[in-house]
């Protein structure tokens, strides 16, 4: 039985490939079939390749309906928009905390005339809300993220 | 003589394309939002299927393909406007479908949760109910297949077999020369019928 040699061997790998895919030209067939009659080996994985492309032929994605792709940019644009409303959102956000934390510190508790009892109270109480704030937030975006059953209408 | 005038021709018009896709980006990248949007419907059928062969499913395809284009957006300023806006893109799609499937992946996905809803039959082919029922059978083993292939050969015969680009658009795709992408699909494709061994 005739076996292939390594140069023989990567020709017929891309001569299968194209065959695979209906994209030999006239000399390439030529050559393909001289493969398969002359070397066993050859014919063997073509047949085999032949029953997986008869399989894959008929896989095509389905096509969703026009209005999705009609939606896609308009969708698309939205959510750049929202993305920059995040972004400078978020800003004003930081700026206001910063500026909210700086005046509690600098007028509250160094004010002398506030009760200590007060100036702990309410640091206690803002500093136990941020925390469970961003405690809940965080469990909130972690299960987003990572709940496996979130596809599955409940 | 006629095949020489029809290279140029073709030639003339990938040049063409290139230029405006250049003035596009450039576009872009001073702040011409209409101009990304001419990429995005360019694209976007493109990008869905991608993301479709990745996740599997519409409804992420759709959010993960837009979420790239997003992305792409945002960070226009750093392409170089000679390269094709697509392979740069796939880049970036690609990662993102990458990483929601590592998220996800506790919950493994069946044909039948995932394909046969992705999946079209070509009606010609499935002539008879027995026959229907064979073929929907091979297509599951086959789907099981290739999620049991690493990315880059699932990747590959995705792109060629169920999306159907040309080897140049695979090539320029994934930013590999047409040699590779053959090779890459014969491995892969062998590596797939081996999966199937004793199904056919």
């Amino acid at each position: 039985m005739r076996k292939l040699n390594e140069n023989q061997r990567a020709q017929f790998q891309d001569l299968l490939t194209k065959g695979f895919d209906n994209q030999l030209d006239a000399d390439e067939m030529v050559q393909f079939d001289n493969f398969l009659q002359e070397y066993p080996e050859c014919a063997k994985e073509w047949q085999d390749m032949k029953s997986l492309q008869h399989v894959t032929s008929t896989m095509k994605f389905k096509q969703p309906s026009k209005e999705v792709w009609d939606m896609y940019w308009h969708d698309t644009y939205n959510r750049l928009e929202r993305g920059f409303a995040w972004i400078v959102f978020s800003l004003g956000a930081f700026l206001v905390g910063a500026f909210v934390i700086y005046q509690f510190i600098t007028q509250f508790l160094v004010d002398s005339n506030v009760p200590e009892v007060l100036r702990w109270g309410i640091s206690f109480l803002a500093i136990g809300g941020l925390a469970l704030f961003i405690s809940v937030l965080r469990e909130k975006l972690f299960t987003r993220k990572r709940d496996p059953y979130k596809e599955i209408e409940r | 003589m006629q095949a020489t005038i029809y290279s140029e021709k073709v030639k003339t018009s990938m040049v063409k394309a290139m230029a405006s896709e250049r003035d596009l980006i450039l576009r872009c990248q001073q702040g011409d939002k209409n101009a990304f949007g001419t990429l995005v419907q360019k694209y976007m059928q493109r990008a869905y299927y991608s993301a479709l062969g990745f996740v599997g499913s519409h409804d992420n395809a759709l959010d993960l393909s837009q979420e790239a284009f997003v992305r792409a957006y945002r960070a226009i300023q750093k392409l170089d406007a000679n390269r094709t806006f697509y392979t740069w893109y796939y880049a970036i799609l690609r990662n993102l479908c990458l990483n929601f499937k590592r998220d996800t992946a506790r919950r493994a996905r069946s044909f039948s949760e995932i394909g046969e809803h992705s999946l079209r039959t070509i009606p010609d082919q499935v002539a008879d109910t027995s026959r229907g029922a064979e073929l929907h059978e091979l297509q599951s083993a086959v789907w099981n297949g290739l999620d049991k292939l690493n990315e880059k050969e699932k990747e590959i015969i995705i792109l060629r077999d169920i999306q159907e680009l040309s080897y140049n658009e695979i090539a320029s795709t994934l930013d590999i020369p047409q040699g590779t992408v053959m090779s890459r699909l014969y491995n892969a494709r062998k590596s797939l019928r081996a999966q199937l061994d004793g199904k056919f």
